[in-house]
């Protein structure tokens, strides 16, 4: 059976003073005897109310269900103009035919403003099952949906009830917010979980939704169910207490690839801030923006199957093989053709290549041809293998065996091709050498090592005790060594200073001998008395006598033993100032005697304080 | 007189007990040749048995239990055999093809399939270095640059103290580099051991027991770190970082 092609006759009204469209389609031009079917017909209308409505007679179906909708909308122009009245009708109708053949149904037509608008007519064609291959177990399975109220509701957009006042799958909003609803939160490992998601608005839908963040799937394989151009069109639905448009962004199939809890993330929705005219006026808008919930969903495993190494589906299947032609010489092309049909993911299903022997068996094509009527997915999966016979004779090909699950029953099914013979003429030849003949893939190993030291299981060095004591104690010893080094440096610093107390203190006293002097106005004695200070300050920290030397000389030594240079012509030019000015005594002021008496004490501070080099 | 006889009886001993384990070893080597891997395992198994933990019997094992098509075995035993022998590049050879014909087979069974598992960037940096050669390399680094530290105030020439100044800070940094090294082998920081799973699908459980609830199934070759043993089951971290239950035979530490 072909699986969904979905028949779209469209037959628009030409503008009148509004515009009014009414459109008809199927979920299938094609279906089984007694496999249900739905037809939608769809009017909208913008401005006037249809006048009348004339369905199309379904008597020659059986109607399992029908179910109408009418979101509609008021828009009110400019000054005292009449409100536009925007409304969509949608009827739609479950449909079961057991006569096969092809049905015709007539168009449906609507008279609007007194113009006769209609659709095309639809051709449903019935197919037999027994005579031409149905699938086994689809038939059944369908039969499992013939609930109305759930079959009406997947042909339509009208989102699942609010059960008691609470929404599954959503946070709720005021004005907007995203649902994500599951059709069922328990499935077998492979079953189809059909994933729904709403935008719940109140008021009409002016912008494109947009999806910003796409709802996560790990551990699933999907399959969108909805085309990717289609116009959203909402239905009502009150939710707690407050009136909603709900509109389906997104509908797929998805397959849990694994058992246990899976999740399927939690969407985001932005609406509007596209900029539109207003904006110009008032700036541009901020998107709505709203987040979804995850939902999750019990991934029960299967049990063990029934044929153990067959490849496994879940979902109802048949399996047909066929050889074209089924007769050949030795060296001509055979396709050996294997049609897995069924719902379910049938892309996951994988058939081992057959190994014949006398028979060269290359690797298989596979297409696949499937559809979602009912947002079920479905259809068929073709293998392709090329045989090339080498030997003559007749080479049977054995069943293709696959262990079919069935949700429903949880119980596994062994679904069998019919198997095959190929007839071969010719003479024989040398057997090609066999390839790989089964979907296994493999890889070559080895060589091995042909000797080992065979060491024995041992204590890393790293795990060993000593090993972190060692390493630690290099910095432990570098920490005690410099911690010695500085403590050494203070004792002989302490030494030091204690060896030159004495000479210190008296340095301090000639200074305080000259700040006398001065204030009792002997210039001459304060200056003389400055100068031998400073000498005897370097003098203490030279450790050698500085009495007798030229200023040259002086000037030599202190570099020599590295003084600081800015210190060392500093102190050279105190020196010389000093001897200068003892020659002129009466010329200094008590202000220049106390700046200079200022200006010596600093200086011999900085000399005690230098850094010199121990004398050669 | 004695011991002498002592002494005899335990080369003697050493020497027999020696020719087994090579004897095992050789048969290991045999079975395989004949393509007998199902044996050539157990012999290879029979020498870990015997306290042997030797990287040229971890690759070995690592092939028999590749070329049985046991994929999540091999990359148990080859990772071993790299712990062992961080230089050996049929190792690493042998490792890559079979996480990739793992996930050859996985890819075609569910449809998906992880086939490179990316180690952490510190295990990538040192995966050519042994414990032992940089836990050495610590040690000799480290003392090396303290020396030199203390060297430093003794050298009176300028260029002299600014080569040993060099050295000392080069030193020292590879010291920190072995030190973090040592780190990443011994994986300081993380619980467990580091296991792979060893069975496609093994199911992965709330508790210690069968009717536990199912949480989901791990891959084979998927990596974990085993917490704990506990009767038949194993205590396992997963790559969620989630802690759960898996039958202790479906999993095996590096």
């Amino acid at each position: 059976m072909r699986w969904l092609v979905l028949l779209l006759v469209t037959a628009l009204a030409s503008r009148v003073e509004a515009q009014a469209k009414i459109t008809m389609s199927a979920s299938s031009n094609r279906v089984s005897v007694g496999e249900p079917f739905a037809v939608e017909v769809r009017i909208q209308t913008d401005g006037d109310e249809p006048e009348k409505i004339d369905l199309p007679d379904l008597s020659e179906f059986e109607l399992l269900g029908r179910s109408t909708s009418r979101p509609f909308s008021f828009s009110f122009g400019f000054g005292g103009q009449r409100p536009r009245t925007q409304s969509q009708t949608v009827y739609g109708f479950t449909l079961r035919t057991d006569a096969p053949g092809a049905h015709v149904i007539r168009p449906a037509i609507m008279t609007v403003s007194g113009r006769r608008v209609a659709t095309q007519a639809l051709t449903i064609v019935a197919v037999d099952p027994a005579g031409s291959a149905g699938i086994q177990g689809v038939d059944d399975a369908l039969k499992n949906l013939n609930d109305v109220t759930a079959l009406m509701r997947r042909n339509s957009n009208e989102p699942p009830p609010v059960v008691n006042g609470s929404l599954d799958g959503a946070t709720f909003d005021s004005t907007m917010f995203v649902r994500t609803v599951v059709d069922k939160k328990r499935a077998y490992l492979g079953e189809q979980v059909t994933v729904t998601l709403y935008l719940y608005l109140r008021g009409q839908l002016n912008d494109s939704p947009s999806i910003s963040r796409e709802p996560t799937l790990d551990g699933f394989w999907s399959h969108d169910l909805l085309p990717l151009q289609r116009s959203l069109g909402g239905v009502r639905q009150e939710v707690n207490g407050r009136v909603f448009n709900a509109f389906v962004l997104r509908k797929f199939a998805a397959f849990p690839l694994r058992p246990g809890k899976l999740e399927i993330g939690a969407p985001t929705v932005e609406l509007g801030g596209s900029g539109g005219l207003m904006d110009l006026f008032q700036g541009p808008s901020q998107p709505l923006k709203r987040e979804g919930v995850k939902v999750s969903v019990d991934v029960l495993p299967l049990p063990a199957q029934p044929t153990q190494g067959a490849p496994t589906h879940t979902g109802p299947l048949q399996l047909e093989a066929s050889l074209e032609p089924t007769q050949a010489k030795v060296g001509d092309a055979v396709t050996l053709r294997v049609v897995a049909k069924g719902s379910g993911n049938l892309r996951g299903l994988s058939l081992p290549t057959p190994s014949l022997r006398g028979v060269e068996t290359l690797a298989p094509e596979i297409d696949d041809q499937t559809g979602s009527p009912l947002d079920r997915l479905g259809g068929e999966r073709t293998f392709r293998w090329l045989l090339l016979p080498r030997q003559p004779g007749t080479h049977v090909i054995p069943s293709f065996t696959v262990d079919a699950f069935d949700p429903a029953s949880g119980k596994f099914q062994v679904v069998r091709s019919n198997p095959l013979a190929l007839a071969v003429t010719g003479a024989g030849e040398e057997v090609a050498p066999e390839r790989a003949s089964s979907n296994e893939p493999t890889a070559q190993f080895g060589p091995v090592r042909p000797e080992s030291a065979l060491r024995r299981r041992g204590h890393p060095v790293a795990g060993q005790g000593w090993f972190w004591p060692a390493v630690l104690a290099a910095p432990g010893f570098f920490l005690l060594a410099t911690l010695g080094s500085a403590l050494r440096r203070r004792v002989l610093a302490r030494r030091a200073a204690g060896q030159n107390a004495p000479g210190q203190r008296e340095v301090d006293q000639r200074l305080e001998q000259a700040s006398q002097a001065g204030a009792r106005g002997d210039a001459r004695a304060a200056l003389g008395l400055l100068a031998s200070a400073l000498k005897k300050a370097l003098e203490l920290k030279l450790g050698e006598p500085v009495g007798g030397m030229t200023s040259r000389a002086l000037e030599s030594l202190l570099a020599a033993r590295g003084m600081e240079p800015q210190l060392s012509q500093r102190v050279m030019a105190q020196l010389g100032a000093l001897e200068t000015a003892r020659f002129d005594p009466g010329g200094q002021s008590a202000v220049q005697l106390s700046q200079a008496e200022s200006a010596v004490r600093e200086a011999t501070g900085q000399i005690a304080r230098a850094k010199i080099r121990e004398a050669a | 007189m004695r011991l002498a006889l002592i002494t005899l009886i335990l080369l003697t001993g050493g020497a027999a007990r020696a020719d087994s384990l090579n004897d095992l070893f050789q048969r290991g080597n045999a079975a395989f040749a004949r393509a007998d891997y199902e044996t050539a395992v157990k012999e290879y198994e029979s020498l870990g048995e015997a306290g042997i933990d030797d990287a040229d019997v971890a690759f070995n094992l690592a092939s028999a239990y590749g070329a049985l098509g046991r994929y999540g075995q091999a990359i148990r035993y080859f990772e071993r055999s790299l712990r062992l022998d961080p230089g050996d590049a049929a190792a690493r050879d042998g490792l890559r093809l079979a996480r990739e014909t793992l996930g050859e087979r996985q890819a075609r069974a569910r449809g998906e399939a992880i086939v490179v598992d990316r180690p952490p960037l510190t295990e990538a940096v040192f995966s050519f270095f042994g414990v032992d050669q940089l836990a050495w390399a610590l040690l000799i680094t480290a003392w090396i640059a303290v020396g030199l530290l203390l060297a430093l105030p003794a050298a009176r020439v300028e260029g002299i103290q600014l080569g040993i100044g060099i050295g000392a800070a080069l030193f020292g940094a590879l010291a920190l580099a072995s030190a973090l090294g040592v780190g990443a082998k011994l994986e300081w920081g993380k619980p467990g051991l580091k296991a792979v799973i060893v069975r496609e699908g093994a199911q992965v459980r709330e508790g210690p027991d069968e009717r536990a609830s199912l949480l989901g199934e791990l891959a084979e070759g998927e990596a974990v770190r085993v917490l704990a043993r506990e009767g038949r089951f194993a205590r396992v971290l997963t790559g969620g970082e989630r802690e759960a239950y898996v039958l202790g035979s479906d999993v095996g530490e590096l």
